[in-house]
């Protein structure tokens, strides 16, 4: 049992990097989107489109075995590159849906005025406009989260060590299936509980 | 000196023409407001002025030099821009406020931006708010504070669209009060307002605009002895 608990460092560590990695791809998504420039615009629209409109597992066998193939090297890279690339491009398309909403609902105003003063684009962007729009985001950015922990057990599939594939090695091992995917429903189910009570505080804060 | 001519400003929204040949000149150090009924096109002047609007038609020069997508950014720079609803930054003080852009735009230190932000508070009689969020000021000193944002980067030109339109009656006047400690200092001003008995004490140029026509152009002594153009008339008697 204490085996799979310590899963959930492996499950939290894929979580966290994809988590960053993909708000840095994101910011540069909603960049595009908002750009002046056609071809980029269409190309973020076409990414979101793309990386929502298929399933993730899809997405992670392409990653983890169609790219080697298509690069022609031989050896596969490691679960967790697959893995954590995966989930980073993935949650970016969500993540930059989430993040051009909490602009959306900052005032025109405060972009305008930042026109008048000469403000320019990456200046407007983090010193005025993201810093509003992050208590909005902040909720939906914590439940991208609670998404992205549970879609994690799908590395279990190419065999990343987390809480999933634990549970599913001692299964295995003791030839019994309830009790140990018991134990990692209970670890997942932690997790999303902490962090449904942190939305909870963000909100009111 | 001119220092804003404005040549033939066209301009359609969705197809419904909200300018049609609009020109007007700014001597430099005047005060020209615009007065008129709602929806007549005065924001929109303004908006052209400063590039927040593409004109269809028409050509905007600042001193001199022709407006065009490529240089709107630096002839931007000249031009300070206040607004009716103040667009403060929200999550800045109101020192933060006015040294931002001099800092970030003008390159200053954090010290000498700092310190010139105090000076312009103080000139807009803000003392003792410099750590304020905009939130917990009231209407008339959000405006100030927006005063002195705008000058923080020494415009030439100053634009200032109905800046007491949305303050409670009892502020305005100490908005307008900052207005008139500024005019016929050096500074250009080109103002929208409601507030007629200012218009006609500090303007040099009245301009009334009604459907997206400047109909009259004259100083401001004459406009409010006699205006011209009936529905210049019929205004002023719904003003007054
Ligand atoms: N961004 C826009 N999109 C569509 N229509 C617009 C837009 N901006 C202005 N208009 C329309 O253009 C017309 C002129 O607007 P403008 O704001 O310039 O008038 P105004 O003289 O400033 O009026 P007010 O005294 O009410 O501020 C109005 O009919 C308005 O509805
Ligand atoms: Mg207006």
């Amino acid at each position: 049992m204490l085996y799979i608990i310590q899963g959930v460092g492996v499950t939290l560590q894929y979580t966290l990097v994809s988590l960053v990695l993909g708000s840095l791809l994101a910011i540069l998504l909603v960049g595009a989107r908002l750009s002046p420039y056609r071809w980029l615009k269409g190309l973020a629209i076409g990414y979101v489109s793309v990386f929502r409109g298929t399933p993730l597992l899809v997405q992670l066998m392409v990653v983890h075995y169609g790219v080697p193939i298509m690069l022609n090297t031989q050896n596969a890279h490691s679960v967790f590159v697959s893995g954590v690339l995966t989930f980073s491009l993935n949650s970016a398309a969500y993540l930059s849906e989430i993040i051009r909403a909490g602009l959306d609902s900052i005032p025109r105003g405060q972009y305008e005025a930042c026109l008048v003063l000469g403000v320019g684009p990456w200046d407007r962007f983090f010193d005025i406009l993201f810093p509003q729009a992050i208590r909005n985001i902040l909720p939906s950015l914590i439940n991208e989260m609670i998404d992205l922990i549970k879609e994690s057990a799908l590395i279990s599939v190419i065999g990343g060590a987390d809480i999933m594939r634990r549970s599913r090695d001692i299964a295995a091992e003791q030839a019994t299936y309830f009790g140990p995917l018991l134990v990692a429903a209970g670890c997942y189910y932690v997790l999303v509980l902490l962090l449904t009570a942190l939305v909870r505080f963000v909100k009111r804060a | 000196m001119q220092i804003v001519a404005v040549n033939h400003l066209c301009k359609s929204f969705n197809g419904i023409p909200v300018l049609k040949d609009v020109s007007l000149e700014v001597q430099a150090g005047c005060v020209v407001t615009l007065v008129g009924p709602s929806g007549g096109g005065k924001s929109t002047v303004l908006r052209c002025i400063n590039g927040l609007e593409q004109p269809d038609q028409g050509e905007i020069f600042i001193e001199g030099t022709r407006l065009t997508p490529k240089n709107v950014a630096s002839l931007r720079l000249r031009m300070g821009m206040i607004f009716q609803h103040f667009n403060l930054f929200e999550h800045l003080t109101a020192l933060q406020n006015v040294a931002y852009a001099p800092q970030k735009v003008l390159g200053m230190t954090p010290q000498a931006a700092t310190a010139r932000a105090r000076e312009l508070l103080a000139r807009v009689g803000i003392v003792g708010l410099e750590a304020a969020l905009p939130r917990s000021l009231s209407g008339g000193q959000k405006q100030r504070v927006a005063i002195a944002r705008a000058l923080a980067l020494n415009p030439k030109i100053l634009l200032c669209d109905e800046p007491t339109s949305a303050l409670d009656p009892e502020k305005v006047k100490e908005v307008l009060n900052v207005l008139r400690s500024l005019a016929h200092t050096g500074i250009t001003i080109v103002l929208v307002s409601h507030e007629m008995a200012f218009a006609r004490e500090i303007s040099d140029t009245l301009l009334f605009m009604d459907q997206g026509e400047i109909l009259e152009c004259t100083s401001a002594s004459a406009f409010f002895k006699a205006p011209q153009h009936p529905r210049a008339q019929e205004f002023l008697q719904n003003m007054l």
